[in-house]
């Protein structure tokens, strides 16, 4: 599973303290270059995120949400694949894409797609 | 509108008759791949069924209007569905490359198809089969196989 920092709640809680957000991060030494990197990148700066959080006087934990948007889906089906074709040279990492977006179906799905697409390529 | 029902209620009610009449058959070939997560395409659902399970299953399907036409005599032609629900179904009496019908069932898996489980010849079984058999329909797809295999044994 991967996270990302919940912007809104550094909102909120730098509102509840009468703070900016703006204020939050010079208070904590995150410069704009750090914070855009804890927005935008899917790999969270630990430090970054401790000292928005002691700041605010709260858990890192509250600073943070499990990313399950679709392309952080996607993102962590990559990785998979990119280390199974580690030690799986001769992985066809289409096939192994596919095959996980697939797993993410119910079986009639799957078989469903399957014929959809062998009658559509038997008709040719 | 409405989008049409590839594998249809009729094809369901028919696996789902013979599963509750403990008739013995699992699902092989591409569609066994399918269903455990391979990205292959098929036309059909390939029944393969143990010694004597036919004319169990004929006497199963019959209340639903349908009968199995056997081969008459046509070199290498299984037996053949007739009726509602039967056009994707395959009757499947030898498989290559494969150990007994009743040693496979024992490996096989259960997966769901809705309301009721069938036994599926598992995806390892099944690139063994295409492997024996070796035809250029099966040659074709056993690397796509063997990836889905090594995919779906990691990630779980």
């Amino acid at each position: 599973m991967s996270y990302r920092f919940n912007k809104q709640s550094l909102v909120d809680l730098a509102k509840e303290r009468g703070m900016s957000a703006a204020a939050v991060l010079r208070r904590a030494g995150v410069s704009r270059n750090a914070y855009y990197n804890l927005i935008n990148k899917s790999s969270l700066l630990p430090n970054s995120v401790e000292q928005i959080a002691e700041v605010l006087a709260v858990s890192p934990e509250q600073l943070i949400v499990a990313d399950n948007s679709e392309e952080a889906k996607i993102k962590r089906k990559m990785l998979f694949v990119q280390k199974l074709l580690k030690d799986n040279p001769e992985l066809d990492t289409g096939t192994s894409m596919t095959t996980l977006k697939l797993l993410e179906l119910s079986p009639l799905q799957r078989l469903e797609i399957s014929i959809r697409y062998g009658k559509a390529a038997a008709s040719f | 509108m409405e989008k049409q029902q590839l594998v249809s209620k009729d094809t369901l009610a028919v696996l789902e008759a013979l599963v509750n009449a403990e008739v013995a058959f699992m699902i092989v070939g591409n569609s066994a791949a399918v269903l455990q997560g391979a990205p292959v395409v098929t036309v059909d659902i390939d029944l393969w069924f143990g010694k004597n399970q036919l004319e169990k299953a004929k006497a199963v399907l019959k209340p639903l209007g349908i009968s199995i036409v056997s081969g008459f005599g046509v070199s290498h032609l299984p037996p053949q569905f007739c009726g509602p629900g039967t056009e994707i179904l395959d009757i499947v009496l030898t498989a290559q490359g494969l150990a007994s019908f009743e040693k496979e069932l024992k490996k096989s898996l259960d997966i769901e198809l809705g309301d009721f489980s069938v036994k599926v010849l598992r995806l390892d079984r099944v690139i063994a089969s295409k492997k024996a058999a070796n035809r250029e329909k099966d040659r074709a797809v056993i690397s796509q196989l063997e990836s889905a295999l090594l995919t779906i044994s990691r990630k779980s």
